[in-house]
């Protein structure tokens, strides 16, 4: 089998033609373009699941290359429930996470006795589903074109909220289990805890008087910029994992 | 006077600025963490107000950033026990008012930050009353530990995969068999990674130290730990009640919309 990181050129190239049709203002043929680097980034995906000569979920639900595919899977949702424009802010956002993660090693982690739990697959798919709503909630709050109604992207905030929860609370089952605590204080719990509190204070923000629309979507792009930095952040922390098949 | 302070306490601003607050302290804590290797990750293996005693104070310009998140978090119970309470009792004379149901769902957020109270509480219990104590872990190793207590590393097991190719010789479990002995107890028994024993109140875990287990270094982790049985209950209760909530909410617009 071909090394992970080419399996995964085919799909990066047609998420950089996606993103190219965007650019020039052609939707229509970009939303089958991105179509195509969904199914091809879905048989990427089930490559890295078989990647090791036994199934993982484990191998799926990577931040570096799950991100990228929830975001595009929100995108064309939009595209087929909402409007153009609110889907191919979303696009835009896909196709520049898939790209954005091309240089990083493509391998698997190998499973450790600490990864071999039902747990970990829930927690980092919920956690990374939710990083994918909060992204996309910003790229719609934000877009320029039209007078944007936030309520799509509120929509999009809340259950990426609902989601992180879960994670944190599927992660804090896993952390008692492996570590003997519910959380860590650790680089990462930290951060977790404090994306967690961004978007409880964004919950709480439609109660408050002056807040708009507009400065809470400035909000909502706040708090992905701080997720994204968090996101870089985290590759170079785990920089240097034993990876295989990449 | 008194009025003042309750709405000043209750206050939906006071909650937002609070949480900023510890957003801020968090993004600083994750940097400290990342940069110091020696004081800030024995926070994991001691109790909090241990910890602070021993390394916190004599040490602030390590840990003034967690002076400043416990001082937060303070204010945020006390801020969030203020809110739910005068929510509740702006929400409860209206109940006969409301139609079927509605009651249920307004309530739920207060639920929700109330059981969120008590995981806080459950953290606050485990630091003030529990304990923890880490013993190396390797065969034949014995350590005695606090009130006449001992706990022995009779064997330690390695699994590791036979196949597939990528995977062979690499581990996939470890396991080691230990003798516990305390004033009237004597019992044998196994403890793995991730699956910890439950013996005369105390838990035993075993912690593979890397990980990712590019070593086979093994440590023994023994905690008393009150709160845990308040707080991934309730952290599953909130986790629920939101869900439900959400969806409740959808119902309640679905139905609205559907009229109009």
């Amino acid at each position: 089998m071909p090394a992970l990181g080419t399996l995964y050129l085919p799909a990066a190239a047609a998420y950089a033609a996606a993103l190219l049709l965007l650019a020039l203002g052609r939707h229509r043929p970009a939303r089958w373009v991105l179509r195509a680097a969904l199914a091809l980034h879905a048989a990427f995906l089930a490559a890295r699941a078989l990647a090791l000569g036994a199934f993982s979920l484990n191998a799926v639900f990577e931040e570096q290359v799950f991100l990228p595919f929830c975001l595009a899977a929100i995108a064309l949702w939009l595209w087929g429930s909402r409007g153009e424009n609110e889907a191919a802010a979303v696009a835009v956002a896909a196709a520049a996470a898939a790209l954005l993660v091309l240089p990083i090693d493509k391998g698997v982690i190998p499973p450790s006795p600490k990864s071999a739990s039902a747990l970990v697959p829930l927690f980092f798919f919920c956690e990374i589903l939710a990083h994918a709503l909060f992204i996309a909630a910003a790229a719609l709050a934000c877009r320029r074109r039209g007078d944007p109604s936030l309520a799509p992207a509120h929509r999009l905030a809340v259950w990426g909220f609902v989601l992180f929860s879960v994670a944190q609370v599927s992660g804090a089952a896993w952390c008692y289990l492996g570590w003997s605590v519910p959380f860590q204080w650790s680089f990462r719990h930290l951060h977790s805890a404090a994306i967690w509190c961004v978007y409880a204070a964004y919950i709480h923000l439609r109660f408050l008087p002056g807040w708009s629309e507009r400065r809470r979507a400035a909000y909502l792009g706040a708090g992905a910029l701080l997720l994204a930095a968090y996101l870089a952040a985290l590759q170079f922390v785990e920089a240097g994992q034993l990876r295989i098949g990449g | 006077m008194l009025t003042r302070a309750w709405k000043t306490a209750a206050s939906l601003r006071l909650t937002f600025w609070l949480l900023m607050l510890a957003v801020l302290f968090f993004v600083i804590g994750s940097v400290y963490m990342r940069m110091e290797k020696e004081v800030l990750p024995l926070l994991n293996f001691q109790l909090l107000p241990a910890w602070l005693a021993r390394w916190g104070l004599p040490r602030i310009g390590l840990s003034w950033w967690l002076f400043g998140l416990l001082f937060t978090l303070l204010l945020l119970g006390i801020n969030t026990f203020a809110c739910s309470i005068d929510r509740l009792g702006r929400l409860l004379p209206q109940r006969r008012q409301m139609a079927r149901g509605e009651f249920a769902v307004a309530v739920v957020p207060t639920l929700v930050h109330l059981v969120f109270l008590l995981v806080l509480g459950g953290h606050l219990l485990s630091s003030a009353v529990g304990s923890v104590e880490t013993v190396s872990c390797a065969p034949g190793r014995a350590a005695s530990l606090g009130g006449g207590r001992s706990l022995e590393v009779l064997a330690v097991r390695y699994d590791t995969h036979a196949a597939p190719p990528a995977l062979a010789g690499k581990l996939k479990g470890m396991s080691a068999e230990l003798r516990y002995r305390a004033p009237g107890v004597d019992e044998r028994f196994f403890a793995a990674v991730l699956a910890p024993v439950r013996r005369a109140g105390y838990r035993f875990h075993l912690d593979a130290i890397d990980k990712y287990a590019r070593t086979r270094e093994l440590r023994l982790i023994v905690r008393r730990d009150p709160g845990i049985a308040i707080i991934l209950p309730g952290l599953a209760t909130i986790i629920l009640l939101m869900a439900w909530y959400y969806l409740a909410l959808r119902g309640i617009h679905g139905k609205t919309n559907d009229k109009e």
